[in-house]
C-alpha cells in the first residue's frame, strides 16, 4: 500500500528549519503543542487539512520530541485514534451491519433475496473500505506531521512507527470490535469474511459482483498483520480470511462434486471441473490474492477430481469407456489434463486405458477365432475327403483365402485400434510418454495372447507386398511399412515371426509375386533396425540368392551361345540357386517325405538331364565343391503341346497348339506321354516308378492336369473328380480344347495362406525343436563360461539372453537341461545346498 | 562304557572277526574311529603291521578263482559263480540284500564280477574270507534302512549293474522292479503316514510315463525319496526348482490324487 506524502514540498522546506527556533520549556508547552496538534489531527480526520500549516505542526511535534516528551505525544495520538474510531467510525460501520448480514455470518437463515444480500453486503464493504481508505489517508498525513517523532522517538525507543501502531488500532478497534455488547464473539471481521465469501458464493452461482470492491477489502487485509511486528506470514489475509475461504470452498466443491455425481454425466463433470479451475484462477487474480491460486486449485483438484475420479471414469455411457468408444477427444483431453493435475503418474487414466486396449484387443482376437472356426467348419462340412478340399479351393478360391482374408482383417483391426489410440494419444494425451509406454505394453499383451499373431502379421505384410502397395505413392507405402514395423515390435515370439516371414518371402520371390524389390528391401532394413542383424541375415541371403541367380542365368545363356552348337531345340533355362540354409526348405511346398528323407531326387527326362548337366558344368566351373540339388516341386516349365485334329468340324476340327505352363514335375510327367502309342495308358504306379516323384506331389500335380478342367491335358480312369491315387490310369487327352493359347495349369501350393491346424502344429513343432536347439546352445555357452551355476541363475540368464527372440518356456528349459545332463554336457553338483549344475568339458 | 546299540554290537563282532582282537580292544578302537569300521581297521592294521595287504590279496584272489568256472574269461566271474558266491555269503536273492555285496565288489552287471574289483573291494574292508564277508554283509544289511549314505551308495550302484552293458538308461519295467525291491525291507520303505509313495510312484509311472529311466532320473528319484520322507506335504517342491520334469509331473499327480480327498491309507 502506498503512503504518499501529502506535504511533499512543505516537507522539503521543513528540513531546513533551524533547531534554535523552537526551544521551549515545561508541560504547559506540551499541552499547548498537543492542543495544536490535536485540533490539527481532528481537522485532518475531518478532511479539512488544506487549511493547516505543515510547518507549524511539524515544529510542534518536533519541540515535543526534543523535550523528551515523545512518549506522551505517542500515547496521546493513539488515544486520539481510539476515540476517533469509537466515536466516528464504528457507529457508521455498525449502521451498515444489518440483521441480514449477521444472519449470514452466524449461519442463520436469511430471509433476504440474493439481490438484497448483495446490496447490503456491498454497502457494508463499501463502508468498511471507505473507512479504511480514510484511515490510510489520515494516517499518512499524521505520519508526515509527526515525522520527527517517528524518526527520533520511535527509533530510539524501538517503538513501532505511529503509522504501524495506527494500523494495529484499526485492526483492534474496527475489525476486532465486538458488534454488540451482548455477543462478544461476533466481531466486524466475521461479518467481513462472511460477506466476501457470500459474494464469492453468488459469483459462483453466476451472479455478477463488484470484484473491485472485494479486491479493495482484500488489500486491506493484506495490509494488516496479526501483531505490530508485521511479520510477512502473519498478514490477516493469510491467517484469517484465506483459511476460511479455503474451508468454505472445500465444502462448496465437495457438494458440487457429489451433485454432479448424482445428477450428471462424466462429460459435464469434466467441463464443470475445468470451468471451476479456470474461474478460481481468475478469481485469485482479480478478486482475491494471487498467492491463493495454487491453494484453491489444490482444493478444487482434491474435491472435484481426486475424490470421485473412479466413479466418474466408470460412468456408463459417458465414462472412459464411452469416451474411447466414441472418440470424444475433448472429453479425453480434459480428462488427461485434470488427471495430470492430481497424479503425475496418471495411474487411474493409465489403468483405464490399458484395460480398454486389452478389452478391445481381446474382442478382435475373439472375433477372428470365431471366423476361423466357421470357415474350418465349412471346409470340413463339404469335404469328406481331402479330395474335395482341393476341389473346393480350386473352384472358389474364397474357401482358402477366406481364412487369409480373416487374418488380414485381424491385422487391419489391430492396426485400426492402434491408429485410434495413437490419434487419441496425439490429440488428447499430450503425447505423454508414460501413457505411451503403457499403451504399447497393452497392445503387446493382447497381440501375444493371440497365438497366431506372428503368422498373421507376416501374412499381412505378404499381402501388402504382393498387391496392397500397387499404385500407392511412396508416402503411402511408407505408412504401410511403418504399421508393419510397429506390429513386429509388439510380437514376442520373434523366431516364430521369422519362420513365417521366410516362408512367405520364399513364395513371393520364387513365384515372382513380389510387387517391388525396392519395398521388400525397405521392409528388411526396417526389421534390421527393429530386431537386429541376426534376424535379417537369412532374409538378406535370400535376396542375394535371387540376385546371383539372375546373373547366373544370363551368364549361362552367354556361355551356351559361346559354345557354338546352337541348337534350335535348346531349352531356355531360368534357374534360381538357393543357399540351403537361407531358405525354409521344409515349408516351401515339398512334401513331407522330402523334408525327412533327404531330398529324394526325381528321375529327370533325358532332355532335362542334359540341360542340368550342362548348367552344372557351367556352375561348378567357378565354384568347385558345391552341391546342386534340383527341386522339382518349386519350378515350372512352359511346354508346347500339339493336339491332333479329331473331327471334321467344330472346335476339334483342326490341329490345336497350346503353350502350357506347368510345374516342373508336371513337365516331367507330361514328357512321359510323348513316347506313348495312341491308345496306351500309364498307371499311377508306372508314372511314379518312372519319375520317382513322391506320392503326395504326384497326386497333386496329376490332379491339376487330369482333373481340373482348365488344363485337362490328360484323362484319368476312373474319370471322377477325386484326387489321383495308386491304381488310376492316365492317357493323353486328345480331345483337349481351350479358348486361350497360353494356359497356366493351376498351382496348388503357390499362394500364401493361413495354415491349417495340422500345418500349424507342424510349424509349431519345428519352431519348438529349433527353440530347443537354441536353448541348448545358450545353456552350454553360459555353463562353459560359468563352470558351476545354480539352477535359478541359469534359468534367469537363459531367459534374459533369449528375450529378444522369444520367451522361453520354463518346462522346455528344464527338459533341455535334463537332456544335456543325459548327454553329459552337464551334471548336477552333489550335495549342493541349492540345486547347481556343473559344466563337463 | 555306555551300553552298545545293536549296530555297534554288530560292528564290534565284525571288527573282532576281521582283526582277531579281544572285544574290549575292538570297542575301544571303534569308538576312537567314531564307529566307522573301515577307519578303525585301517588304523589297527597300520599300527600293528598285521597281515600284509599282499597276503590278504592272495587269499582273495584264490577265493575269487574258486568261484570262477572254466567258461568264464580270465579275471572275470560269470553268472553261475556269482550266484553261488552270493548264496555262500548268505544273502537273500529276493530282496535288496544282494545289492550290498554287489556294491562292495562293484559288479558291473548282475551276473558279472571282475577279479580286480572283487579283491580291491574286500581288501578295503579287510574281509578276506567267506565268514568275514558274510558277517560284514549281514551287518551292512542291518544298517541299510537307517544309514542313508550306505543306502544311497547301494541304490546308485543298482542302476549301474541293472542296465544293459553300454546302455545309458534302464527300461521302465525293470526300473520299477528295482525300485520296488529297494524301497522295501531290508531297504528303506518309501512310505509316510499319509502316503505309500512307492505304490504311488509306480502307479504314476505305469499310467503316464513312457520313456526309459536315465541315470539322472534314477538318482533324482532317490533325492526326491529322501525329501519326501522328511516332508510328506512336499512343501520343499517348487515349480522353479531343478527337479526333472518327471518329478514335477509326479508331484502334480500326487497332489491331485491327494487333493481334497482324505490322506491315502498306508498299507
Amino acid at each position: 500500500m502506498s503512503r504518499e506524502p501529502v506535504f511533499n514540498s512543505a516537507l522539503a522546506y521543513a528540513m531546513h528549519i533551524s533547531d534554535q527556533a523552537i526551544i521551549g520549556n515545561g508541560d504547559s508547552d506540551f499541552d499547548a503543542m498537543w492542543e495544536l496538534l490535536r485540533s490539527a489531527l481532528r481537522e485532518i480526520h475531518e478532511k479539512n487539512a488544506s487549511k493547516l500549516s505543515f510547518e507549524q505542526l511539524y515544529r510542534a511535534s518536533y519541540k515535543i520530541v526534543l523535550k523528551k516528551l515523545g512518549d506522551r505525544l505517542y500515547d496521546r495520538v493513539k488515544e486520539f485514534e481510539e476515540q476517533w474510531f469509537a466515536a466516528e467510525v464504528m457507529p457508521t460501520i455498525r449502521a451498515l451491519i444489518t440483521s441480514n448480514l449477521v444472519n449470514i455470518t452466524t449461519g442463520g437463515i436469511s430471509g433476504a433475496t440474493a439481490n438484497e444480500r448483495r446490496t447490503t453486503g456491498e454497502d457494508f464493504l463499501k463502508g468498511l473500505k471507505a473507512s479504511w481508505e480514510d484511515h490510510i489517508t489520515v494516517m499518512n498525513m499524521t505520519t508526515d506531521v509527526l515525522m520527527y517523532m517517528d524518526r527520533v522517538y520511535c527509533s530510539d525507543n524501538r517503538k513501532a512507527s505511529i503509522f504501524t501502531t495506527a494500523m494495529g488500532l484499526f485492526r483492534d478497534h474496527i475489525l476486532r470490535s465486538p458488534l454488540s455488547s451482548t455477543d462478544q464473539n461476533l466481531i466486524t471481521f466475521d461479518i467481513l469474511n462472511s460477506v466476501i465469501l457470500d459474494q464469492i458464493g453468488m459469483e459462483r452461482e453466476g451472479d455478477v459482483i463488484n470484484k473491485h470492491l472485494i479486491r479493495s477489502c482484500i488489500y486491506m487485509l493484506e495490509g494488516l498483520y496479526e501483531t505490530d511486528e508485521e511479520n510477512d506470514n502473519e498478514k490477516l489475509y493469510h491467517t484469517v480470511f484465506e483459511v476460511e475461504f479455503l474451508n468454505s470452498s472445500r465444502t462448496f466443491y465437495r457438494n458440487e462434486c457429489l451433485g454432479l455425481l448424482r445428477d450428471s454425466d462424466a462429460s459435464t463433470w469434466l467441463r464443470q471441473t475445468n470451468r471451476r479451475l479456470i474461474e478460481e484462477d481468475a478469481r485469485s487474480r482479480t478478486t482475491i490474492a494471487v498467492a491463493t491460486a495454487p491453494m484453491i486449485a489444490a482444493v478444487v483438484e482434491q474435491e472435484m477430481i481426486s475424490s470421485h475420479l473412479q466413479e466418474f471414469l466408470a460412468m456408463e455411457g459417458s465414462g472412459i469407456k464411452a469416451m474411447i468408444e466414441n472418440d470424444r477427444y475433448d472429453d479425453l483431453s480434459l480428462l488427461y489434463q485434470l488427471i495430470s493435475r492430481v497424479d503425475p503418474s496418471k495411474e487411474p487414466l493409465k489403468n483405464a486405458l490399458q484395460a480398454r486396449v486389452v478389452e478391445l484387443g481381446s474382442d478382435i482376437n475373439k472375433a477372428i477365432l470365431n471366423t476361423d472356426f466357421a470357415s474350418l467348419l465349412a471346409d470340413d462340412g463339404e469335404a469328406g475327403e481331402v479330395v474335395d478340399k482341393e476341389k473346393e479351393r480350386a473352384k472358389k478360391p474364397n474357401a482358402a483365402s477366406k481364412a487369409t482374408a480373416a487374418a488380414i482383417k485381424w491385422v487391419d483391426e489391430v492396426l485400426h485400434l492402434k491408429d485410434k489410440f495413437d490419434m487419441m494419444w496425439r490429440k488428447c494425451l499430450d503425447e505423454d510418454l508414460i501413457l505411451q509406454t503403457a499403451l504399447t505394453k497393452s497392445f503387446s499383451d493382447f497381440i501375444n495372447l493371440f497365438s497366431r499373431c506372428s503368422e498373421y502379421v507376416s501374412l499381412f505384410i505378404d499381402d501388402n507386398l504382393k498387391r496392397g502397395i500397387k499404385g500407392k505413392t511412396e508416402g503411402e507405402v511408407d505408412e504401410v511399412l511403418d504399421k508393419a514395423t510397429t506390429l513386429i515390435r509388439y510380437i514376442q515370439d520373434k523366431d516364430m515371426f521369422e519362420r513365417y516371414y521366410k516362408k512367405h518371402l520364399a513364395r513371393r520371390l520364387l513365384h515372382g509375386k513380389s510387387e517391388s524389390a525396392d519395398v521388400e528391401k525397405q521392409m528388411i532394413s526396417r526389421m534390421k533396425l527393429e530386431i537386429g542383424n541376426a534376424f535379417t541375415t537369412k532374409l538378406e541371403g535370400m535376396f542375394k540368392d535371387m540376385q546371383t541367380s539372375e546373373d547366373l542365368c544370363s551368364g549361362y545363356r552367354n556361355y551356351v551361345r559361346n559354345l557354338g552348337d546352337l541348337d534350335r531345340k535348346q531349352i531356355d533355362l531360368g534357374i534360381n540357386v538357393l543357399t540351403s540354409n537361407h531358405w525354409p526348405m521344409e515349408s516351401m511346398g515339398g512334401s513331407k517325405d522330402e523334408a525327412e528323407g533327404g531330398r529324394q531326387n526325381c528321375n529327370w527326362p533325358p532332355e532335362i538331364y542334359t540341360l542340368q548337366e550342362s548348367f552344372k558344368a557351367f556352375y561348378l566351373k567357378e565354384r568347385n565343391g558345391r552341391m546342386l540339388t534340383w527341386l522339382g516341386f518349386l519350378g515350372n516349365a512352359d511346354i508346347r503341346c500339339v493336339f491332333p485334329r479329331m473331327k471334321e468340324s467344330g472346335n476339334l476340327g483342326r490341329e490345336r497348339k497350346y503353350e502350357i505352363n506347368v510345374t516342373t514335375y508336371g513337365m516331367v510327367i507330361l514328357l512321359l506321354f510323348n513316347d506313348l502309342g495312341d491308345e496306351e495308358t500309364l498307371s499311377f504306379e508306372e508314372i511314379q516308378e518312372r519319375t520317382n516323384i513322391p506320392t503326395i506331389d504326384l497326386s497333386r500335380v496329376l490332379f491339376t492336369i487330369s482333373v481340373l478342367p482348365k488344363c485337362r491335358v490328360l484323362t484319368k480312369d476312373p474319370p471322377n473328380k477325386e484326387h489321383p491315387k495308386p491304381g488310376d490310369k492316365f492317357a493323353f487327352n486328345k480331345t483337349f480344347w481351350s479358348k486361350a493359347i497360353k494356359i497356366k495349369a493351376p498351382v496348388i501350393s503357390g499362394v500364401n495362406k493361413v495354415e491349417g491346424e495340422e500345418e500349424r502344429k507342424e510349424t509349431e513343432d519345428r519352431n519348438d525343436e529349433h527353440r530347443g536347439n537354441v536353448i541348448d546352445t545358450v545353456i552350454v555357452r553360459i555353463m562353459k563360461a560359468r563352470k558351476e551355476f545354480t539352477h535359478q541363475l541359469l534359468v534367469t540368464e537363459v531367459i534374459s539372453q533369449l528375450t529378444q527372440r522369444f520367451k522361453p518356456d520354463l518346462s522346455m528349459m528344464k527338459r533341455r537341461i535334463e537332456s544335456l545332463i543325459e548327454r553329459e554336457y552337464l551334471e548336477r553338483v552333489e550335495e549342493a545346498a541349492i540345486p547347481t549344475y556343473r559344466y563337463l568339458a | 562304557m555306555p551300553p552298545l546299540t545293536s549296530t555297534q554290537r554288530a560292528m564290534v563282532n565284525q571288527f573282532m572277526a576281521i582283526t582277531g582282537v579281544p572285544e574290549k580292544t575292538a570297542q575301544k578302537l571303534l569308538k576312537t574311529a567314531g564307529w566307522k569300521i573301515e577307519q578303525a581297521s585301517d588304523s589297527y592294521f597300520a599300527q600293528s603291521g598285521g597281515p600284509a595287504p599282499a597276503s590278504r590279496g592272495d587269499g582273495l584272489e584264490k577265493l575269487f578263482e574258486s568261484y570262477r568256472s572254466k567258461e568264464d574269461e580270465v579275471g572275470e566271474m560269470g553268472v553261475n559263480g556269482v550266484m553261488k558266491y552270493l548264496q555262500d555269503i548268505a544273502v537273500n536273492l529276493e530282496d535288496a540284500s544282494m545289492f550290498v555285496p554287489l556294491e562292495v565288489i562293484q559288479a558291473p552287471s548282475l551276473g558279472e564280477v571282475s577279479k580286480e574289483a572283487f579283491v580291491n573291494g574286500w581288501k578295503a574292508v579287510y574281509c578276506d574270507t567267506i565268514p568275514k564277508q558274510k558277517a560284514y554283509v549281514a551287518q551292512q544289511i542291518s544298517m541299510l534302512s537307517t544309514d542313508m549314505a550306505l543306502f544311497k551308495r547301494v541304490y546308485r550302484h543298482v542302476f549301474v549293474c541293472a542296465k544293459d552293458k553300454g546302455a545309458k538308461a534302464l527300461p521302465l519295467d525293470n526300473a520299477i522292479v528295482y525300485w520296488q525291491i529297494l524301497f522295501a525291507a531290508p531297504g528303506k520303505e518309501w512310505a509316510t503316514p499319509s502316503t505309500n509313495w512307492i505304490a504311488l510312484w509306480v502307479e504314476y509311472l505305469t499310467a503316464k510315463f513312457t520313456k526309459t529311466v536315465n541315470k539322472d532320473m534314477w538318482n533324482q528319484t532317490f533325492e526326491f525319496f529322501l525329501k519326501s520322507m522328511q516332508d510328506e506335504t512336499l512343501s520343499f517342491w517348487s515349480e522353479d526348482g531343478a527337479w526333472p520334469g518327471v518329478i514335477d509331473e509326479f508331484v502334480a499327480y500326487a497332489k491331485e490324487k491327494r487333493g481334497g480327498a482324505e490322506p491315502m491309507e498306508t498299507e
